[in-house]
C-alpha cells in the first residue's frame, strides 16, 4: 500500500538517492537492506514526508503523499528515526501519549486513551509506566520510542534501526511484535542491519546499493552472490536465514 | 497531577492577585483607597485620584503583562530550542528595541512628547523582528539561534556607539538607567502601547504549545507528527514573531528587564511536570508575580536612589539559578 | 473610557489656561536643582513642600547648606502629586510624567529651560519669583544681580588670553553655554570659540594643548574618587599648565543660572589678573 517511483534526492552538490523504485504491501514486514551510504536512511525519511524528493512519487494507500496535509499524514505513517533524542524527564506514560498529538485530544484525554494502554503493553512498558523517561535504559528508550509510534495506530510504521540498541532478547520481542503488527494489516518498512533476523522476520526484503533499489525479493530468494554483490561480504547460510562470514576482498 | 496543575496555577494566581492588591493600595502615600476610587470613577482629578488611577494602575498592570510576557516567552524559547540558557533576549529583538529607544532619546525627538521613547522602542523592535526572519530564513533551530546572537551583538555594538557619541553626559546617564529597566512613572498611556504586542504575542506562542510537546522527541519526530516546523504558517515563525512582538513590546516600554524570563521557567518547570505544553500558563503567571513582587520591594526601598527593577530581579532570580545548577549536578538531570 | 480622557485632557488645558487662584499658603514643589536654588533664595522657607535630592548634594548644589533642613522629594509622579502642590517647578526635561501628573491635578507648572548666558540669569530669576508668589524679592535679586554683573564685567579684546574649561570625562566647555559667557565677562576667550572646536563632548588631550591654551579651568563636580574625575589631575595638564595657569572652579556656580554665578566670574577675573602680571599682556 505504499509504492515509491523512480525517487532522486539530490540536496547541493549532495546525491542522496539516484533512483528508487518498490512497493511495500499492506500486512507485510518488509526489510531494507544495504550497506551504509545506500540510500536506506534517505528513502525512509522521503516516504516519512520529511525529506522532499527532487523527482519522482509516493503514494499511500493510492494518495500522493505531496498531497496529503501534514495532520493527514501523521495519522498515515508513524516514524522512528535512529537516533533517539534524551527525554525529558517526563513519566513513560506520557511521552508514549505523545504520539495521539495528530488527533488533537487533550494532553489528559490523551494520556489516557486506550491505544496508549495498548502500545505500552506491547512494548512491555507498563511496569515502568510512571517512571522518569530520562531515567531509561537505551533499550527501554528504543522501546518507548516504538510506543510512541504504535500510540499513533497508523496503518504503516516506518522504523529506522529499530533493533539496533537492543538485547536479543529484546530484539526477537520487538521483531516478533513487528510480526503480530503486520499480521493485523499494518505495512511495516524497516531499515535493519541484522541480517540474520532481517532474513528471519522479514516477508520481503528491499536491497539499496548506490542510491538504487537494486531488486526485492522474499528472504528466500536470496543468494550468495546476491548478498556478495550489495553488501561485499561473504555469507553462510544457515537453517533459517543468513550470517555475514567474512569480507569478500581480503583485508589490504 | 491534574490537581496539581490546578494548585499551581490557583496558587499563582491568587498570589497576582495579592501582590495587585498590595500595589494599589500601599505606596509612597497613604490615603483612602475606596475614596479614591470612587473619586477615579466619577472623573475627578484630586491627588488621590491620579495616584491610584494613572499611576499605580498602569504599573500594576505593566508588571503582570511584563512579567508574564517575559516568562512565557522564556518558557517557549527553552522548549523549541530544547535549551535551557535560552531567554527572550536571545532572539536579539530586545536589543532592537533598546536600540530603537536610545536613538530616539539621541536625536532628541523624545522631548516632544511621552509617547515617542516606547513609539522608537517599538519600532526598533519592528525593525529587528524582520530583519531575524529575513536572516533565519527557512533555517531552523541552530540558525535561529545563530541568527539571534548575531543581531544581538549587533544591536548592541550599535546601541554602545550611540552611547558613545552622545554629547552631554547627563543624557547618557539617563539612557543607561532607562536600558537598565523600570516601571516608575509609567501611564496608561504606555499599558495601550504595550497591548497590541503583548495580546497579539501571546496567542501566537500559546499557539505553539503542542509543536513544544511534540519536539521533546527532536524535530524529525515533530514534523511525522503533523507539525509544520518552518515556512510562513510554520512553528518556528510563530514562536519568532510571537516572543518578538510581546518581548518587544516590553522592552520598547519598560527597557529591558532581565532574569525573569530565563529563570521563571526553571523555578516552575518541576511543579509544571516538564511537559513543555504545561510549562506556559504557569510561566506567564509566574513572570508576572516575580515582576509584581519586585517592583513592590523597589517601592519598599525607596530612598532617594531608586533601586532598578532589574537589579531586583536579578537578585532574585540568580541565587536561584546556582540552586538550580547543583541541583542539576546532583541529579545528574533535571 | 476615551470620553474620560478627553475630559481629562480638557480640563488640563483649562488649567492651563485660567490663572490660579491666589492661595493664602501655597505649596511649591521643585523637582530640578536650578529651580530648587532658586526657590530656596526667592520662596518663604515654609512654603516649599518638596525639593529635588540633588539640592543636598554639595557637589552640584551651593546652597547645600541651606537644602539640609528642607523635605526633599524623590521626583516620582506619585510624591509629587502626593504633596499637593500648588506650584510645581521643573526643569524642561526633567520628570515629565510627574510635571504632566502635577498639570492634571491642577497645580501651576513653571519648567525652566538651562540657563545658557548670564543674561538668562535675571529672567529666569524673575520667572520663579512671580511663580512663588514674591515678585519683589525677584526684583531686588536682580538688581543687587546686574550692579555686580556691570562692576566685575570687562570689554572684550581681540587678545585676550585663551581658557578652556576642562569638565570631568574630559568634557570640553562649549560656545553657547553658561561656562562660555562667563569666560567672555572674566575678560576670557574661550578655546573651543579661538580654535573652532565644533564637536560637542569630549576633545583629547592632544589637541587641547596643540592650542596652546593660556588658562586651564577645572570644572570640579564630582563627590569622591571617580575616573571621570581623575581626568582632571591628568599628569600631562599637570606638566603644561603651571601654578598660575591653573584654577578651580566649583561646577555648582554655573550648572545652574544664579546669582553665585558670578563668583565665578570674579574667580576667573582673578586668575587673570594674575597671568597677565606673571606673562605681561599678550
Amino acid at each position: 500500500m505504499l509504492t515509491v517511483t523512480a525517487l532522486s534526492c539530490q540536496i547541493g552538490q549532495n546525491t542522496l538517492l539516484r533512483s528508487a523504485s518498490a512497493t511495500f504491501p499492506a500486512g507485510c514486514v518488509t526489510g531494507l537492506i544495504g550497506p551504509n551510504g545506500a540510500g536506506k536512511s534517505t528513502l525512509l525519511r522521503i516516504m516519512a514526508g520529511l525529506t522532499v524528493p527532487t523527482t519522482g512519487t509516493v503514494l499511500v494507500q493510492g494518495h500522493p503523499l505531496a498531497a496529503l496535509t501534514p495532520m493527514e499524514r501523521a495519522r498515515l505513517l508513524a516514524y522512528m528515526p535512529q537516533d533517539i533524542p534524551p527525554f525529558p524527564p517526563m513519566p513513560v506514560r506520557e511521552i508514549a501519549s505523545l504520539g495521539r498529538l495528530p488527533y488533537g485530544e487533550g494532553a489528559s484525554q490523551a494520556e489516557h486513551h486506550p491505544a496508549v494502554g495498548r502500545a505500552l503493553a506491547l512494548t512491555g512498558l507498563q511496569a515502568l509506566a510512571g517512571r522518569a523517561a530520562a531515567q531509561l535504559s537505551g533499550g527501554e528508550r528504543a522501546r518507548l520510542m516504538l510506543a510512541r509510534a504504535l500510540s499513533t495506530e497508523t496503518p504503516v510504521l516506518l522504523a529506522d534501526e529499530a533493533v539496533a540498541a537492543l538485547d536479543p532478547a529484546h530484539a526477537l520481542s520487538v521483531m516478533h511484535l513487528l510480526r503480530a503488527l503486520a499480521a493485523e494489516g499494518r505495512c511495516i518498512v524497516l531499515v535493519i542491519h541484522d541480517l540474520l533476523l532481517a532474513t528471519r522476520f522479514c516477508d520481503q526484503l528491499v536491497l539499496m546499493k548506490d542510491g538504487e533499489t537494486v531488486r526485492s525479493l522474499p528472504p528466500s530468494g536470496l543468494t550468495e552472490d546476491i548478498l556478495q554483490s550489495v553488501y561485499g561480504v561473504t555469507t553462510r547460510r544457515i537453517e533459517q536465514g543468513w550470517v555475514p562470514w567474512d569480507l569478500a576482498k581480503a583485508p589490504r | 497531577m491534574k490537581t496539581r496543575r490546578w494548585i499551581l496555577n490557583g496558587g499563582l494566581v491568587a498570589c497576582i492577585i495579592a501582590l495587585s492588591g498590595v500595589s494599589l493600595l500601599w505606596g509612597e502615600h497613604a490615603f483612602s483607597f475606596t475614596q479614591a476610587l470612587r473619586e477615579w470613577l466619577a472623573g475627578q482629578h484630586t491627588a488621590e485620584a491620579v495616584i491610584l488611577g494613572e499611576l499605580r494602575l498602569p504599573r500594576m498592570l505593566l508588571a503582570i503583562m511584563v512579567g508574564g510576557s517575559l516568562g512565557l516567552s522564556g518558557a517557549v524559547l527553552q522548549g523549541y530550542l530544547r535549551n535551557p540558557l535560552a531567554d527572550p533576549g536571545l532572539l536579539g529583538v530586545s536589543g532592537g528595541a533598546a536600540l530603537g529607544a536610545v536613538c530616539v532619546f539621541y536625536t532628541g525627538i523624545a522631548q516632544l512628547g511621552l509617547a515617542i521613547l516606547p513609539l522608537g522602542g517599538l519600532a526598533g523592535a519592528l525593525v529587528a523582528a524582520v530583519l531575524l526572519v529575513m536572516l533565519v530564513g527557512r533555517g531552523g533551530a541552530l540558525v535561529l539561534l545563530l541568527a539571534g546572537a548575531a543581531l544581538s551583538s549587533f544591536t548592541a555594538a550599535l546601541t554602545a556607539m550611540v552611547l558613545n557619541l552622545v554629547p552631554s553626559p547627563y543624557a547618557s546617564f539617563e539612557i543607561m538607567r532607562w536600558l537598565m529597566g523600570s516601571l516608575t512613572d509609567r501611564t496608561m498611556l504606555d499599558v495601550l502601547l504595550v497591548l497590541p504586542g503583548v495580546v497579539l504575542g501571546t496567542l501566537l506562542m500559546a499557539s505553539s504549545a503542542r509543536a513544544l510537546d511534540a519536539l521533546t522527541m527532536g524535530e524529525d519526530v515533530a514534523t511525522t507528527l503533523g507539525f509544520q516546523l518552518k515556512g510562513i504558517s510554520g512553528v518556528q515563525m510563530r514562536i519568532v514573531m510571537g516572543t518578538s512582538l510581546a518581548v518587544g513590546s516590553c522592552v520598547a516600554v519598560s527597557g529591558a528587564i532581565g532574569f525573569v524570563g530565563l529563570v521563571v521557567p526553571h523555578l516552575l518547570r518541576g511543579l509544571a511536570g516538564h511537559r513543555p505544553s504545561r510549562l506556559l500558563l504557569p510561566a506567564f503567571l509566574g513572570g508576572a508575580t516575580l515582576l509584581l513582587g519586585a517592583d513592590v520591594v523597589v517601592r519598599l526601598a525607596a530612598t532617594h536612589k531608586e533601586l532598578q527593577i532589574g537589579v531586583v530581579t536579578a537578585l532574585i532570580g540568580a541565587p536561584v539559578f546556582f540552586h538550580r545548577v547543583i541541583q542539576f549536578r546532583k541529579r545528574g538531570g533535571f | 473610557m476615551y470620553q474620560w480622557l478627553l475630559r481629562l485632557g480638557l480640563y488640563g488645558l483649562l488649567c492651563m489656561v485660567l490663572p490660579a487662584p491666589v492661595k493664602a499658603a501655597t505649596r511649591i514643589v521643585s523637582l530640578n536643582l536650578c529651580t530648587d536654588q532658586l526657590s530656596l533664595m526667592l520662596a518663604d522657607l515654609a512654603e516649599i513642600a518638596g525639593l529635588s535630592p540633588l539640592a543636598r548634594d554639595c557637589s552640584g548644589s551651593v546652597l547645600c547648606q541651606k537644602a539640609q533642613d528642607m523635605p526633599v522629594l524623590a521626583p516620582t509622579a506619585e510624591n509629587v502629586i502626593g504633596a499637593h502642590p500648588d506650584v510645581v517647578l521643573a526643569g524642561q526635561f526633567t520628570a515629565r510624567v510627574a510635571v504632566k501628573a502635577a498639570r492634571e491635578i491642577g497645580a501651576h507648572v513653571l519648567t525652566l529651560p538651562p540657563a545658557s548666558s548670564l543674561a538668562d540669569i535675571p529672567v529666569q530669576i524673575m520667572q520663579v519669583a512671580q511663580a512663588v508668589g514674591h515678585p519683589e524679592r525677584g526684583r531686588q535679586m536682580v538688581e543687587a544681580f546686574q550692579k555686580r554683573l556691570a562692576e566685575l564685567s570687562l570689554a572684550r579684546h581681540p587678545d585676550d588670553p585663551v581658557a578652556v574649561v576642562y569638565e570631568a570625562n574630559g568634557f570640553v566647555g562649549g560656545s553657547n553655554s553658561l561656562p562660555d559667557d562667563v569666560l567672555a565677562h572674566a575678560g576670557l576667550r574661550n578655546l573651543s570659540t579661538v580654535a573652532g572646536i565644533t564637536a560637542a563632548g569630549r576633545v583629547p588631550l592632544e589637541t587641547l594643548l596643540a592650542q596652546q591654551p593660556d588658562l586651564l579651568v577645572r570644572d570640579r563636580s564630582g563627590q569622591g574618587y571617580s575616573l571621570a574625575q581623575a581626568m582632571l589631575d591628568n599628569p600631562v595638564l599637570k606638566q603644561f599648565f603651571s601654578k598660575k595657569h591653573v584654577v578651580d572652579i566649583p561646577a555648582s556656580l554655573w550648572l545652574c543660572g544664579l546669582p553665585q554665578t558670578l563668583d565665578a566670574v570674579d574667580l576667573l577675573r582673578q586668575a587673570r589678573e594674575g597671568l597677565i602680571q606673571t606673562e605681561g599682556t599678550r
